[in-house]
C-alpha cells in the first residue's frame, strides 16, 4: 500500500515549531476533510483483483503496467497483471453532494425544507414530489423524465428504495439520471453503479428480450430518510407503436403531489381521457401546447381483498397520438400480411390433413398450436405489434398470445377456414380506454373462426386449455376484430367455470365411513387439474393423497380413475375412493357426521365494511350432492336446514332430505357478476356467511 | 483410459491473447491489447475514448482458432437408447441420456470445464430444458458452445445456429444484483419425442481461487438418468479429497489412472430411477448419490481465505466504536448489549444483495461502507455485526452455512466453498450462540429456523460446528382464551405470544400493515371461525418494538356458535384444530426423511363459563402421548386435559416436538401418532339443557 505523502514547503525549515504545528494541524485537517469528502463523493468505483480481493474508492490513473486507485484511506497502486475488473459509476448530477448544504436543485431543497404533515404520517413512506413530463418534438421523438422524492416514514416503508421502470430498446433508451438517499441529518448518499441492472425483462424468452428492466437499489433508506430520483426514456418515432402512456396518480400509500405534464407542438393532435382527476391546465405558445395535470393531498388507501386491478383503483390518465380505431385496425393489418409466408414443413403439416373435415381441421391445427407451441406470457403491449413470423414461431416453439394466435390463423387460412385475429386487453391490467384508440391498449390476442356459418372463439394459449375455453383474464372483454375496420366484439364469458361433485359416504357404526366422490371440473377447474398431466403416476397419486388427508385426519386414499388429460376435447372428471377411519364422533348413543369436502368460509367476508368494488375473473358455478349411508341399528335424529340466498349475481341454495337410512345434502352455489360494486357487498357477505353456516352442520343420528 | 484418452484430447486448442474489453455506459464496448488512463481519458489499441464513458474494464483472454470438440456418438444410437428409456419409463417428463461433466485443474490454478447434456422430451413442461442459461463473468471465463442440436425421432438434426447464441445481462430478483451475464440459447425445434443435445467449454482463466478446486456433482434428479458422470483430472502433485454420500457401490464405477503429469479420476452411475418428491423431504443433495471433491486437503488453505477477506473488511474505525457505543449505552449485561446490537443491524441494513469479486462473494463488503449505504446482504450484515460486537468487546465471528431447507449437510471431510448463507457466532456469557441479522424481525436470542441444525464454518476460530436444535419453547406458540357462553354466542377473549419463528413472521406481517388493514384482518380471521363473529376489540403488542415480546389480544364475539343438534349442544374450541392439522403426514408412507426446519411448542389454555342451565354430556378423555425416536429419544409429546369445576370448563394441552428429522422408517409411526392428536383436536364438547332437573346423560 502507498500511504499519501504531504510535501512540507521550504519555509518550515524556517519558522517557529509552535506556529507551524498549528499551521500542520489545519493543513492536515484541510487535507483530511477534503480527501475524505473526495475520497466519499468518488469512492464509487470498484476495484476487483484476481486474488479474489476487491476495493471501493476512484480509479485515478494507469500509466504503463501501474494503476492507482484512491480509497477512503491511500492510494493503492496495483500491476495490471494483478487486476480482474474496475467497475465505474457513471457521474449523475448530484454526485458530489455530500451534506444537505450541498444541494442546489431548488426543488429538492424546496421539498427537503418542508413542514411534516400529520394527515400523512400513517403511511409507510409518503410521496413528497412525482412529476412526469412527456414532451413531444417535431420530429416524433418523446422524452419521458420522471422524477420522484418520497420519504420513508415507518419499516414497511423502506422497500420504496428499490424501483424500476421498463422500456423498449429497441426504440427507446433510458437513463437513470440519478438517485440518491438523504438522511434525516441531511448525508447524502448517491447511488453506485453496482446497484443498477439493466436486463431484458422475459430472461427466458430471448424472442422477445426487446422489453428491458432497469431497476435500483437506493442508499440509506432508513425511516425519515429522503429518497430522490430521476429518470428519461427518450423513444424514437415507430409508426407501429404510436405515441401513449396510460397512468394513474396516487397510490397506497400517502401523496402529497403528483403530476403529469405534456408538452407537444402547436399542430400535432393529442385524445386525453381521465377518469378521477380534474381537467388539466392548459398553456399556449406559439410552437406548443403544455397540459399539466396535478393532484394533491391524496391520503392512500386500504387495501382490500379481492380487489380490482391497481389502475382501476386509482385516478387515471390515459393520452396518445389521435387515431380511430380504423386506424389502429389498419395499421396492425398491413402487418398481419406481411408476416404470412409459409415454409415447405409448413405446407407438409397442412398437407397431411387436407382432407378431413372442416371440423376436423379445425380440431387438429388448434391442438397442434397448443400443444406444439409454447406459451410466453409477454403481453403484446411489451413489444412492437408486429407478429412473428410462421418460420420464426415454428422454429423456437414458443410465442405469446399474437404470435400463438397468429400461427393458427395462418394455419386456418391456409385450409381456407375463414378467421379473424381479436385484440382485446387483459382485465387484470385495468379497463380498456375505447375513447383512446391505441395499439398499446392491448394485452392479449384470440382468433373469431367463422365455421359452417356459426363464429366460435378460439384462444391457443395452453395444452390444458379445452377447445373454445377462453382465458379468464379475457372473458367478458372487449376485442378489436383486424381487417374489419374497427369494429370491436365482446368476448363471450364462460358459462362452463363450474365444478360439481357427487359423493356416497358408507358410514359404519363404529364411524369409520368410505366415500366415493366423482367430480367433473369445467373451465378453469378442469385447466388447473389439467396440469397433473405433466406429473408422472406416482406424482399424481402422491398428490391426491395429499388432498384426502386434508378433508380428515386419518383419512386415506384407496383408488382413484382420472379420464385422460390430455383430451381437448372434453371436461376432466375425477373418481376418488378414500377411507376414513374416525369420521363421525361417537359420544354415547349419539353419532354426529360432519359434511366432508364441504369447508366455505366467511374469511374473505370478515370486513363490516368495503370501499372497493369486488373483482372477479369469471363467473362460477359449485355444486354437490353428497349421500350419507349409515348403518343399521341408528335412525336420524338430526339434519341440518335448508338454505337459500338469491339476488340478480349471486345464489347459494342447500337442503338435507331423508329416506330410510339414507341421508342426501345437495347445494348450488353460482356467481353471475365480475364487478360488484360496494353497494352489493353486504348482499355478497351475507351469501358467504350463508354457506359458511353449512360447514358447521351436523347429521346427528341415534341409535336405536 | 479411453475415455481419459478422448477428454484430454478434446483439449487441443489454438493460442490464446490477453486483452482488456471496455464497456461503455451506452452498451458499447471495445477491445484493447492494452489500455492508460490519464487525465480523465482512456487510450487503448487503436482509440481514445473520455473517462466519463466508462462503465467497465475487464481483463480477458481470448482464443483464436479454437477447435470445436467433435462429438463422436452415433445419432442412431443415442435414439435407440431414449427408445428404449421411453418404454421403461412411460410416464417421465424427460428422460436424461447424457448428464456428462469433466474437468481439468492445470498446474497454474487455471482449469476448464467440459459439459455434455442429451435429454428426451417427453412432456411440455420439460421443453424448458431447451433454454440454456450459463452464468458467467468475462473478466474469469469464456464459455464456448461446441454442440447444439435438437434430434428428431426419424434422425434429422437441426443444429443452432451460432447467431442465435446471445450474451444477456440475466435479470434477477428485486433485490439481487449480480456482475456477471449468461450465455443464452434456445435449442431450435423442440417438440415432445425429440432429444436435445448441447455440450459446452468453460475456460476459467482467472478463477475465485487458483489453489482451490472444489466440485459437487449429483448423479441423480427428478427425472430418469440414463447416463451421469464426472471425471476431474488434476495435475500429479496433488491429490483430490473425494466425499461420497448416498452410493451404492454395487451400480458405481469408481476409475482412477495417471499419464502425462497428470491423475484422473472417474466415476459413473447408469439407469438411475428418478426422484419421485414428497412433501417436507430434505434437499434434494441429501438424499441423491452425490460426489464432493477438493484438490485441499485441510480446511485451513479455506480458513485461511475467508478469515482474510473477512477480518480486512471487520475494521473497527472510529465512526464503528462510537456507534457501537450509543447503541449498548445503557445495557447493564453483555446479553443486552449483544441484543442491542443484533436488533439495530437488523433495522437499518435493508437486504440488498450486491456481489462482485469473490471477497464480496464469500464475506461481503467492508462493515463501514454497508453502514454507510445502508444495505447489504447475509455477509454484510454479519461482517457488520460481528464488527459492532467487537468494538464493544464483544467476540463475534462471521460463519458460513447451508440453510437445512436448502443445502445438504456439509461432507466434513472435503474442505470446500461451503454454504448458501452466513450468520454470526457470538461469544456471549461464556458460552457461544448463533444469531442471524439478515432479517427485520428476529427477536433475541432468536434467529431464522433455517439455520439450525446445520454445520457452521467459523473461518476466523478455525472450528466446524453444528448450530444447535432450540428447544421447543423457543419457537412456541401459546394461546389463552377465555370463553362466556350466552345461549348460543360466545364472547371470546383472546391473547396469543410467540417465539422462534412465530414470533419472527408475525411481527413482519403487522408491520407491513396499516391501521385499517390491520382491523380487516382480524374481522377476516374471526370470520374463519364462525361467520357469524363480531370484532370488539384488539390489540397488537410491542409490533415495532423488536427488543419487546410480540402479543396479540382480541376480544370478539361468534353468534350462533354453539351448535344445537335437538337435545345435544355441540361446542368445539375454536381454532384447535387448525393448529393440529398435520399436512407433512399426508402420505401413507415415504421414502425420504421427513424435515422440520426445526424445533416447535404449542400450548394451548381454555377457560370457558357456561351458562347453569347447561350441563356437559360428554368430554374427550385425557391424552398424554409420546413418540419416540428408534434411537429412545423422546421426539414428540403430547398431552391435553380437560377438567370442570361448577360451570367452568379448563382445556390445557402442550404440544412439543424435540427433533427436526424423522427417518421414512420411523414415518409411520410418527403419522399414526400426529393422526390421534388431530382426531383428539377434532373432538367436541356436548352441552345439554337441564330440563326437569333431569340433566342428559348418554
Amino acid at each position: 500500500m502507498i500511504k499519501v505523502k504531504i510535501r512540507m514547503p521550504k519555509w518550515w525549515k524556517k519558522s517557529g515549531k509552535s506556529e507551524l504545528l498549528w499551521l500542520f494541524l489545519i493543513l492536515t485537517i484541510f487535507l483530511s476533510c477534503s480527501l475524505s469528502k473526495s475520497v466519499r463523493m468518488g469512492k464509487r468505483d470498484n476495484i476487483y483483483l484476481k486474488s479474489g480481493e476487491e476495493y471501493a474508492g476512484e480509479l485515478i490513473e494507469w500509466r504503463g503496467d501501474t494503476l492507482f486507485f484512491r480509497t477512503q484511506d491511500s492510494i493503492l497502486r496495483f500491476h495490471s497483471s494483478l487486476i480482474s475488473s474496475i467497475d465505474r459509476t457513471r457521474k449523475r448530477k448530484g454526485d458530489s453532494w455530500v451534506i444537505k448544504d450541498d444541494i442546489d436543485d431548488p426543488l429538492l431543497k424546496k421539498t427537503l425544507n418542508q413542514k411534516e404533515e400529520e394527515w400523512y404520517q400513517e403511511g409507510g413512506y409518503v410521496v413528497l414530489l412525482r412529476k412526469r413530463e412527456f414532451s413531444l418534438s417535431e420530429d416524433g421523438r418523446i422524452t419521458e423524465e420522471t422524477r420522484v422524492i418520497n420519504r420513508v416514514l415507518k419499516e414497511r416503508g423502506k422497500s420504496i428504495a428499490n424501483q424500476r421502470f421498463t422500456y423498449l430498446s429497441s426504440t427507446e433508451t433510458a437513463r437513470l439520471l440519478f438517485a440518491r438517499g438523504i438522511t434525516e441529518k441531511g448525508d447524502i448518499v448517491s447511488i453506485r453503479e453496482n446497484a443498477i441492472e439493466d436486463a431484458p425483462y422475459f430472461r427466458n424468452f430471448l424472442l422477445y428480450n426487446e422489453l428491458r428492466q432497469k431497476k435500483f437499489a437506493i442508499p440509506e433508506s432508513r425511516i425519515g430518510s429522503f429518497l430522490d430520483y430521476s429518470y428519461s426514456i427518450v423513444k424514437k418515432s415507430e409508426p407501429k407503436r404510436p405515441f401513449f402512456a396510460s397512468l394513474n396518480f396516487a397510490g397506497w400509500q400517502p401523496t402529497k403531489v403528483d403530476s403529469v405534464i405534456l408538452n407537444f407542438p402547436i399542430d400535432k393532435k393529442i385524445l386525453y381521457k381521465t377518469e378521477g382527476l380534474p381537467e388539466p391546465e392548459i398553456k399556449r405558445t406559439k410552437k406548443c401546447i403544455k397540459y399539466v395535470w396535478v393532484l394533491k393531498n391524496e391520503k392512500g388507501r386500504k387495501k382490500e381483498n379481492l380487489a380490482p386491478p391497481f389502475k382501476d383503483i386509482f385516478p387515471r390518465l390515459t393520452f396518445a397520438d389521435s387515431m380511430s380505431w380504423q386506424d389502429v385496425d389498419l395499421l396492425l393489418s398491413s402487418s398481419i400480411k406481411d408476416s404470412l409466408i409459409y415454409t415447405e414443413k409448413i405446407l407438409q403439416r397442412l398437407e397431411n390433413i387436407k382432407s378431413q373435415e372442416t371440423s376436423i381441421i379445425l380440431d387438429s391445427l388448434y391442438n397442434l398450436v397448443c400443444k406444439e407451441i409454447r406459451f410466453a406470457p409477454v403481453p403484446l403491449s411489451a413489444t412492437i405489434p408486429v407478429p412473428k413470423t410462421l418460420k420464426t414461431v415454428y422454429k423456437t416453439k414458443y410465442a405469446n398470445s399474437l404470435d400463438k394466435t397468429y400461427f393458427l390463423y395462418g394455419l386456418l387460412k391456409k385450409s381456407g377456414i375463414q378467421n379473424y385475429i381479436v385484440l382485446t386487453r387483459s382485465k387484470e391490467v385495468g379497463r380498456f380506454v375505447k375513447e383512446v384508440p391505441s395499439p398499446q391498449q392491448f394485452t392479449y390476442a384470440l382468433l373469431l373462426v367463422i365455421i359452417d356459418g356459426d363464429s366460435i372463439f378460439l384462444d391457443p394459449r395452453e395444452d390444458t386449455y379445452t377447445k373454445g375455453y377462453i382465458s379468464e383474464e379475457i372473458q367478458g372483454e372487449k376485442g378489436l376484430v383486424l381487417g374489419t375496420e374497427g369494429e370491436f366484439v365482446r368476448i363471450p364469458l364462460q358459462d362452463n367455470e363450474k365444478k360439481t361433485v357427487e359423493m356416497s359416504v358408507n358410514i359404519k357404526a363404529d364411524g369409520s365411513c368410505e366415500i366415493k366422490k366423482s367430480e367433473e371440473l369445467g373451465g378453469k377447474y378442469g385447466i388447473n387439474f389439467r396440469r397433473l398431466k405433466e406429473m408422472k403416476e406416482e406424482e399424481i397419486r402422491k398428490r391426491l393423497e395429499e388432498d384426502v388427508s386434508l378433508i380428515y385426519p386419518g383419512a386415506k386414499l384407496i383408488d382413484y380413475v382420472l379420464s385422460p388429460l390430455t383430451d381437448l376435447t372434453r371436461e376432466v372428471t375425477l373418481s376418488v375412493r378414500y377411507r376414513i377411519k374416525n369420521f363421525a364422533f361417537l359420544a354415547g348413543d349419539f353419532l354426529f357426521v360432519t359434511l366432508p369436502e364441504i369447508d366455505y368460509s366467511a374469511a374473505s367476508v370478515g370486513a363490516s365494511e368495503r370501499k372497493l368494488p369486488l373483482f372477479f375473473n369469471t363467473y362460477n358455478i359449485t355444486e354437490h350432492r353428497i349421500e350419507f349411508v349409515f348403518p343399521d341399528g341408528f335412525s336420524v335424529y338430526h339434519i341440518g336446514r335448508a338454505r337459500n340466498f338469491k339476488k340478480d349475481f349471486i345464489t347459494f341454495s342447500s337442503e338435507f332430505s331423508y329416506k330410510d337410512n339414507k341421508v342426501v345434502y345437495r347445494d348450488y352455489f353460482k356467481r353471475k357478476a365480475l364487478l360488484l360494486d360496494p353497494s352489493k357487498y353486504e348482499d355478497y357477505k351475507t351469501c358467504l356467511q350463508v354457506m359458511a353456516e353449512v360447514t358447521n352442520e351436523i347429521i346427528v343420528l341415534k341409535r336405536k | 483410459m479411453i475415455l481419459f484418452v478422448l477428454f484430454l484430447s478434446s483439449f487441443v486448442s489454438g493460442t490464446e491473447r490477453e486483452l482488456w474489453k471496455v464497456e461503455l455506459f451506452d452498451g458499447t464496448s471495445k477491445k484493447s491489447g492494452s489500455i492508460e488512463i490519464k487525465k480523465a481519458q482512456v487510450f487503448l489499441e487503436d482509440t481514445v475514448i473520455s473517462m466519463k464513458d466508462v462503465m467497465n474494464i475487464l481483463f480477458m483472454k481470448e482464443k483464436t482458432d479454437e477447435v470445436n470438440g467433435s462429438i463422436q456418438e452415433d445419432v442412431k444410437e443415442i435414439i435407440n437408447e431414449a427408445n428404449r428409456l421411453e418404454r421403461k419409463y412411460p410416464d417421465a417428463g424427460g428422460i436424461i441420456l447424457i448428464d456428462d461433466d469433466e474437468i481439468l485443474l492445470r498446474p497454474d490454478g487455471t482449469r476448464r470445464y467440459e459439459y455434455h447434456f442429451a435429454a428426451m422430451i417427453l412432456k411440455n413442461s420439460k421443453k424448458r430444458w431447451a433454454n440454456v442459461k450459463l452464468y458467467f463473468e468475462e473478466e474469469r471465463s469464456r464459455i464456448k458452445v461446441v454442440l447444439a442440436r435438437t434430434i428428431k425421432p426419424d434422425g434429422t438434426i437441426y443444429n443452432l445456429p451460432e447467431e442465435d447464441i446471445k450474451i444477456v445481462k440475466p435479470k434477477s430478483g428485486m433485490v439481487f444484483f449480480e456482475k456477471g451475464k449468461s450465455v443464452q440459447f434456445e435449442l431450435p425445434n423442440v417438440s415432445i419425442g425429440d432429444i436435445i443435445e448441447y455440450e459446452y467449454t468453460e475456460e476459467v482463466f482467472n478463477p475465485w481461487n487458483k489453489k482451490i478446486l472444489n466440485i459437487d456433482h449429483y448423479f441423480q434428479t427428478t427425472e430418469p438418468v440414463d447416463l451421469s458422470r464426472l471425471m476431474v483430472a488434476i495435475p500429479e502433485s496433488l491429490s483430490l479429497t473425494v466425499g461420497k454420500r448416498n452410493i451404492n457401490e454395487a451400480n458405481f464405477l469408481s476409475v482412477f489412472s495417471e499419464k502425462d503429469g497428470y491423475k484422473y479420476y472417474g466415476w459413473e452411475m447408469e439407469n438411475i430411477e428418478p426422484i419421485i418428491r414428497e412433501p417436507e423431504m430434505p434437499p434434494l443433495g441429501e438424499v441423491v448419490p452425490r460426489i464432493e471433491v477438493s484438490n485441499v486437503k485441510s480446511w485451513d488453505v479455506i480458513f485461511d481465505w475467508y478469515s482474510d477477506f473477512q477480518l480486512t473488511r471487520m475494521r473497527v474505525t472510529e465512526e464503528i466504536k462510537e456507534l457501537a457505543e450509543k447503541i449498548t449505552e445503557g445495557a447493564t449485561t453483555e446479553e443486552e448489549k449483544v441484543a442491542k446490537l443484533y436488533h439495530f443491524v437488523q433495522r437499518n441494513v435493508r437486504y440488498i444483495c450486491i456481489k462482485g469479486g469473490a471477497a464480496s462473494g464469500v464475506s461481503g463488503h467492508p462493515a463501514e461502507e454497508t453502514l454507510e449505504k445502508g444495505y447489504g446482504d447475509c455477509t454484510d450484515k454479519a461482517i457488520l455485526l460481528a464488527t459492532l460486537l467487537r468494538a464493544v468487546a464483544i467476540k463475534a465471528y462471521p460463519v458460513y452455512i447451508g440453510t437445512n431447507d436448502d443445502v445438504p449437510t456439509l461432507i466434513t471431510e472435503v474442505p470446500c466453498y461451503y454454504g448458501n448463507h452466513c450468520i454470526n457466532e457470538v461469544e456471549v456469557d461464556s458460552k457461544s450462540i448463533y444469531l442471524d441479522a439478515t432479517g427485520t424481525t428476529s427477536r433475541y436470542p432468536s434467529y431464522w429456523s433455517a439455520d439450525h441444525d446445520v454445520y457452521a464454518v467459523n473461518a476466523i476460530k478455525r472450528t466446524i460446528e453444528k448450530t444447535p436444535i432450540p428447544p421447543p419453547s423457543e419457537n412456541e406458540r401459546r394461546y389463552e382464551y377465555e370463553i362466556k357462553i350466552s345461549s348460543l354466542d360466545c364472547i371470546v377473549t383472546f391473547k396469543a405470544h410467540y417465539t422462534g419463528d412465530w414470533e419472527d413472521w408475525l411481527r413482519w406481517y403487522w408491520e407491513r400493515k396499516k391501521d385499517d388493514e390491520i382491523k380487516e384482518a382480524f374481522e377476516e380471521m374471526i370470520h374463519d371461525v364462525s361467520p357469524y363473529s363480531e370484532l370488539v376489540d384488539f390489540s397488537l403488542e410491542n409490533v415495532n418494538a423488536l427488543s419487546k415480546p410480540f402479543g396479540m389480544v382480541l376480544k370478539y364475539k361468534l353468534k350462533d356458535y354453539i351448535k344445537k343438534t335437538g337435545d345435544p349442544l355441540l361446542f368445539e374450541l375454536p381454532e384447535l384444530i387448525d393448529r393440529y392439522t398435520f399436512k407433512e403426514v399426508c402420505l401413507s408412507e415415504r421414502k425420504y426423511p421427513l424435515n422440520y426446519a426445526t424445533s416447535e411448542g404449542i400450548i394451548n389454555s381454555y377457560t370457558i363459563t357456561f351458562p347453569e342451565n347447561l350441563t356437559i354430556a360428554y368430554l374427550p378423555e385425557k391424552i398424554d402421548l409420546s413418540n419416540w425416536t428408534g434411537d429412545k429419544e423422546l421426539r414428540v409429546s403430547y398431552t391435553a386435559l380437560y377438567t370442570n369445576e361448577g360451570n367452568i370448563l379448563n382445556f390445557r394441552d402442550d404440544f412439543k416436538r424435540y427433533k427436526r428429522v424423522v427417518p421414512a422408517s420411523e414415518y409411520k409411526n410418527y403419522k399414526e401418532f400426529l393422526t390421534k392428536i388431530s382426531l383428539f383436536a377434532k373432538k367436541k364438547i356436548v352441552f345439554q339443557e337441564i330440563t326437569n332437573n333431569r340433566p342428559y346423560s348418554p
